[in-house]
Formats: C-alpha cells, structure tokens, sequence
C-alpha cells in the first residue's frame, strides 16, 4: 500500500494554467487536467490506493537532494541508492509563442528526465492515471512500443517514454538496471477536446527544458528586489508565478483541496479557487518586487470578476471570474492520510466576509497610485465597492477566518470596511476617480467610533477579536496598523499585541484565534502568514530584534525546496493544510521587505 | 449560380454545427478540420484556419458529387440523400479513418519508435480513439449532410 509521504515533502512544477506536487520518492501525486481546479488525474495526495500516481523512483532508495534549477521552476532530485544515482529533471515546459511555432504543441505537458549519475541503479516506473479524482482507472490502449494514449472524457493524454513499459492489470510499469550515463525520457502530454499529441523526446525534449529555463530565467530577471533572504523571495515570486493563471490573470489560493488543517481532523477545504483578499496580498507583493505584467493581468481579472458579482464582491472566484463555485464531498476518497472528507468546491461562494473589501480596494489603490491607467470601468467598480461597503458595514459576516458557525461583528471585518473607505477617499482625493468624498468620511467616523466603543479587550486595553466580545481574539488585528486605521505604536496596539502573545502564542507560533474557536478543531495548526504579520508588524514598531529571530524561525518551517504551506501543527512543526499556499509565500514577501525597508531606513538615519 | 454550389455550403455548414458543436459538447474528440490543416502544415493556429478552408472547400466537392450521383439515380429527396450520406459516413469511419496514419503526415502510428516526430492520436477503427460516440456523431452529421443535399436536389 502507497504511503502519503508528509505534506512537506511536495515540490512544485507547473505552466502557469495547472500544477502538479512531485513528493522527494519521484512521486507525481496531484496533477489536475487542464485547469487549476479540474478534476485530478493524479490524486494519490487526497487517495493513496484510489488516487492514482506517476512514479520514478529508485529501488532501495536511501538518500535524496532536492534543488530547483536557479531561478526556475524546474525541478532536479537527486536519487541514491547502493546500486547508483540518477538525477530526475521534472517540468512543465512553457515558452514559446504556438501561435509562431510550426511544431505541434500539446495543451498541456509533463516531461521528465532521467539521467544515471553514478552506477547501475534499477529504476521503477509507476504510471497509473486515474479519472475524475481517482473514480476509475484511466482506459487507454498500446500505440507501439513506447507511446501510450489515453481518455479521460474530453481529455487525451498520451505517454511517451523511451523505455518499453508493460501494463499490469490497469498499470503501466516498468522496472529496469540502468547503464551509466544512460538518459531516459518520459513525456506525459493532456489534450482537451481533440485528437491526443505525443511529443517527441531526446534532443526536442532536451530543448524543451533549456527553453523552459530560459522563460524562468527571463521572468525572474525582472524582480528588482536586492537584500536579505533574496532566495526565499525569488522562490516565493516564482511560486506566487506558478499559481497565477496566464490565460486569466488570476492567482489561486494554494495548489491542492483538502489536506488537513487539523492532524486528521475534517478542516478540509478545495483551495484551487481565487480568493481576491489572497490575491491582493500577492498583488501588492508582486508590484514590490516589479513584477507588472502579473499586476495588470490580476486588475484586469479583478475588475472581470467585480463586475460578475457587482455590487457585490464574493470572497472566492473560479480563475474565469465565476462566482458561483458550490462545494462536493468526495466521500469514497479516504483523504490526505485518512484526513477526510475531501472536497471539491467551496461553500465561501455563499459567505460575506466584509474584509474582502478593504483588501481589494487597499491593493487597488496601491496599484493606480503608481501611476497605472484607470478607465471608466475601473472607475465603476472601485465606486462600486465603495458603496457597498458604506451600506453593508453593520452588518455581520463570516470574517476572514470564513468561520461557518454563524456570522459575528469581527473587528477587522469592520477596519477592513473603513479601510476600503479610506481608500476610496484617497482615489478621490488624487482624482483617480470621480466621487464625493463627505458620504465616505461620514461612515469612516460611523465605523470608527463603534469599533473604539465596542472592541474592547479582556486581555488588557487592545482590540477585541469580536465587537461585544471581549474574551474573542483575533491575530488579524495585526494588520489593522498597516491598512492606516492605527499607527504601529499606538498603546491599544501595543495592548493588543501583548494579548495576542500571551493568548495566542505556543511554542513561538501564533495561533489566528483562541483554541476552538467558532467550533473548529481545537488541534490546527499555526498559519504561516499569522507569524508573518507578527513580523512586519514587530518591525514596523522598532522591535526589529525580535521580528528577526521570529522570521528565523519561520524560515526553518519551509521545505527543502523553499516552499510553504497553509499551516504547520504547533507541536511537532510538521507542514499542514494546503500546499503550497500563495497566502504565506505572499506574507513572505511582505515581511522580508518590511524588514529591509525598517532596516534601510535605520541605516540611512544613522 | 449552381444549385449545388448553395446547398453544399448549406448543408456543410450544418455538419460542421453538428460535428464540432458535439465536440465541444464533449461527444467526441474528433476534429476534421484540424486533422485536415495538420497535414499542411504543423502550426496548430494556421492548421486550424487552413483545416477549416479546406473542409469547406471538401464539402463543396463532395457536393458536386452528391449532385451528380442523384441525377445518374433519378432519384433525390430527404430519404435517398441522408442514405448516401449514411454510406458515406460508414465508409468514412470504416475505411479512411483506420488508414489515416499512413496518408497524414504528422499522425502518429503503432508502429513509431521513440524518436519519431509524428504527434497526433490516429483516429482507429470508427474513429473510437476519440470516444465511444465518434461513429453515431459522424454517421449523424453525414446523415444531415446528405439529407440537405437530397432536398436541395429534389427542389
């Protein structure tokens, strides 16, 4: 039986329109086909019997080194076993224009190479592809020796490997002694709605990963962004970049649906949706790091999207800028290491969650006060959201932590309303839209004196987690001074963090709110952004000393190859949630570059 | 200008609503247009517009065709026309689908090797590589193109 390996021990390799986790064995074990949120062909990550996988891998495997090439999102795992070692070189290639290439092109690839390093290792393929997240074995025939062609529905696929395989009832296997420096080939190719494409391999696929590099190589060179922790910065760029759809503009919130949030417990959720409060994280994230093409592309979904949900803003989209998602338990999937259910969808379609608001409209004004055209369209929605916010701010919603218990008056939902009012005054005030400035101010102050009046505290004189409740306690309060509602040193601040570190806190992480809160599992873990907003705002009020030793230790919770999931579990530290998650790769980059700007600024004032 | 000329592009643009709107329906993953254009030329976007032009240009010849068949018959109207076309599709699905691999040069066939360079699925026997509902898809959309000339014949 096919043991889930740890949830920190999946890489990232993708195309920009779909990803796939390959674990440290050489295990494909998520790829859906042909989009983000598409139904898995393999999905031994949420089924380890039923799932299906496309493993290479070593027999008597006993060490394995795990780098990206440079910049890029191809992968290189390096193998050992007694026999020898082999280095596996996995990609999705991209670049190129198909519209100029006189060479057919499939929608969507996964290429693999193996190469002998040392000896004569015996190498195991495992290929078995399975339809619709693992309902049934994939039908497809023999089209020679060494190309294999297949059909899930509207989707073709087509194996093609230099080695001869053989099937094993619905398997296709192969099991061979490798000769030194040998090189072999294995090409995985998706079509929808027409005839299946091989690709060819050897020299053609050699330059397909060479042309891949090059487009990374090219990509990464764009970031402007000089100091500490460069590497996890590019890496976070580079995943964020892997999550972001070219066709769309969209970014989606992690790679994967329901691996756990809780150790075995059923905090399961579909994370292959956009969330605009995620994507304006990565948004503002992006511009920093002069990544522009991603920004303009993500406005212009944003402004896509707004105008399916207009007045509304949902808190989640499909990449096309759908707004009605639903949500499927998938119950004959045993789930992420019996983590179950599995869902596929979700029901945040149907929350309210005010924040969204001031996310969006923060991010946005961030993106037109650097000077970004704006037209009429854009105008309407941003005046839009405005509105909304200003009619709907007393109402309850489901916060940002999307709690499905019931609906309650969060604090941050609340600055988040007059954050988005803020901002709206300061797009009106430069004259990037057009609107009267005096209905905003009004609710401004409206909100502000029912948050200073109602938000107060047990744990001292800072902010309560919920109006009315003083007990609640909400990690998110963090963010309150970087949207302009408090400054960074403000005594309710200073309070609220002292509650937050002696409520919040175990085992140096952060917990995003009291143990079981809302009826959650009392066992989550400790979201990686959580302890990134602890950082930027330590640093941000002078307690840069501390904001490092906390990024210290959040740099020793990535994996092996940089990566970051939701969540790691407080005691053992051990990745949880989805994986990757732009949310935290997002955070990371925030908090990097807020310590090298405090520093900068310090250097410059001494 | 030619009855025939009318009702062929009548009559190809209905099978082309049929056998393309059932592709994207998810029946079928046959594309005619597109096995067409990728034997002239491997750009996948000119191989669509060239496909397209040619498959035209195809359901006017067979027109003619259908047209002259009808007058050596005597016979014309719904019936006779969508049999022909049936027959047609049969042949159609039965013996040049199965050959293709060895006409089209950029299909792929059992009998490549690793190296090769041929890329495109070949279609079978039926076309059934494409989906279980590729005969009853073409043998409708040959049926209706039949069918129209039948009628354009008779009138």
């Amino acid at each position: 039986m096919y043991q889930q390996p740890s949830i920190s021990s999946y890489a990232l390799i993708g195309d920009c329109r779909t990803v796939a986790l390959i674990s440290k064995e050489g295990s494909i074990d998520w790829l859906c086909l042909p989009d983000f949120h598409s139904p898995s062909i393999f999905g031994a990550i949420i089924d380890s019997e039923s799932g299906g996988r496309f493993s290479i891998t070593l027999k008597g495997l006993q060490e394995v080194r795990r780098r990206y090439r440079g910049n890029t999102a191809v992968l290189e795992t390096e193998m050992w076993a007694e026999d020898g070692a082999i280095i596996l070189t996995d990609c999705m290639p991209i670049g190129g224009d198909y519209r100029a290439s006189n060479e057919l092109r499939p929608l969507r690839e996964v290429l693999r190479q193996v190469r002998v390093l040392h000896g004569v290792p015996e190498i195991q393929v495992y290929f078995d592809p399975r339809s619709q997240y693992g309902r049934s074995s994939l039908s497809y025939s023999r089209g020679g020796p060494f190309c294999y062609w297949g059909h899930d529905g509207s989707i073709a696929l087509c194996l093609c490997a230099n080695v001869e395989m053989a099937f094993e009832e619905s398997v296709l296997k192969a099991h061979f002694k490798a000769q030194p420096k040998e090189i072999f080939w294995f090409s995985l190719t998706a079509e929808e709605n027409g005839p299946g494409l091989a690709q060819p391999l050897r020299e053609a696929a050699a330059a397909r990963i060479e042309e891949t590099v090059a487009w990374w190589k090219q990509w990464t060179a764009q970031c402007d962004y000089v100091g500490p922790h460069s590497d996890a910065v590019i890496r976070s760029a580079v995943t964020l970049r892997l999550l972001t759809c070219t066709i769309t503009g969209a970014l989606v919130a992690a790679a994967t649906t329901s691996l756990p949030e809780a150790p075995g417990g059923g905090m399961n959720w579909d994370y292959r949706y956009c969330w605009p409060r995620d994507s304006a994280l990565a948004l503002d994230a992006l511009m920093r790091l002069g990544f522009r093409n991603e920004c303009a592309a993500f406005f212009d979904w944003l402004v896509l999207a707004g105008n399916t949900t207009k007045p509304r803003l949902k808190a989640i989209y499909d990449i096309y800028g759908r707004g009605q998602i639903g949500e499927k338990k998938l119950c004959r999937l045993s789930g992420y290491r019996g983590a179950r259910p599995v869902r596929i969808g979700n029901a945040v379609d149907r929350q309210t969650q005010l924040d969204v608001y001031g996310e969006v409209m923060f991010a946005a004004c961030k993106w037109l006060q650097a000077g970004n055209p704006t037209g009429a369209e854009e105008q309407n929605l941003l005046r839009s959201i405005a509105d909304t916010t200003r009619d709907i701010w007393r109402r309850p919603d489901n916060g940002i932590w999307e709690l499905r218990d019931r609906r309650r008056h969060y604090t941050y939902s609340k600055a988040m309303a007059w954050s988005a009012l803020n901002s709206t005054i300061q797009l009106a005030l430069n004259g990037t839209i057009r609107a009267p400035i005096e209905p905003y101010l009004q609710a401004q102050t409206e909100i502000r004196t029912e948050i200073e009046a109602r938000s107060k505290s047990d744990y001292g004189a800072g902010y309560s987690g919920v109006l009315d409740d003083p007990e609640s306690l909400d990690v998110a309060l963090l963010l309150l001074p970087k949207h302009g509602y408090v400054p960074y040193n403000h005594p309710r601040m200073e309070a609220t963090w002292q509650a937050i570190r002696s409520q919040l806190e175990e085992g140096g992480l952060l917990r995003r709110y009291p143990p079981a809160f809302g009826g959650n599992d009392p066992n989550e873990g400790s979201l990686i952004v959580c302890n990134l907003w602890a950082v930027e705002f330590l640093a941000r009020s002078g307690r840069v000393k501390e904001a490092h030793d906390r990024m210290d230790r959040i740099m020793t919770l990535a994996n092996d190859v940089g990566l970051y999931s939701e969540a790691v579990d407080i005691k053992t530290g051990e990745a949880l949630g989805n994986t990757p998650q732009a949310y935290s790769h997002a955070g990371l980059i925030q908090s990097i570059m807020a310590l090298e700007q405090v520093a900068r600024t310090d250097r410059q004032a001494a | 200008m030619q009855k025939w000329l009318l009702w062929g592009f009548v009559a190809t643009c209905a099978m082309t609503i049929i056998l393309e709107g059932g592709r994207h329906l998810r029946l079928s993953r046959m594309s005619l247009p597109f096995l067409v254009g990728t034997m002239f030329t491997g750009n996948r976007r000119r191989a669509e517009l060239v496909g397209s032009v040619l498959y035209l240009f195809g359901g006017w010849m067979f027109a003619s065709c259908y047209f002259e068949l009808f007058n050596r018959l005597g016979e014309d109207g719904p019936i006779i026309g969508a049999a022909v076309g049936l027959v047609h599709g049969l042949f159609l699905l039965i013996a040049a689908l199965p050959v293709a691999p060895s006409l089209h040069p950029r299909m792929a066939s059992p009998y490549d090797g690793p190296d090769s360079n041929k890329r495109i699925e070949p279609p079978g026997f039926l076309g059934l590589n494409y989906s279980r509902s590729t005969p009853a898809l073409t043998l409708v959309g040959q049926a209706v193109y039949g069918l129209i000339l039948g009628i354009g014949h008779a009138r």
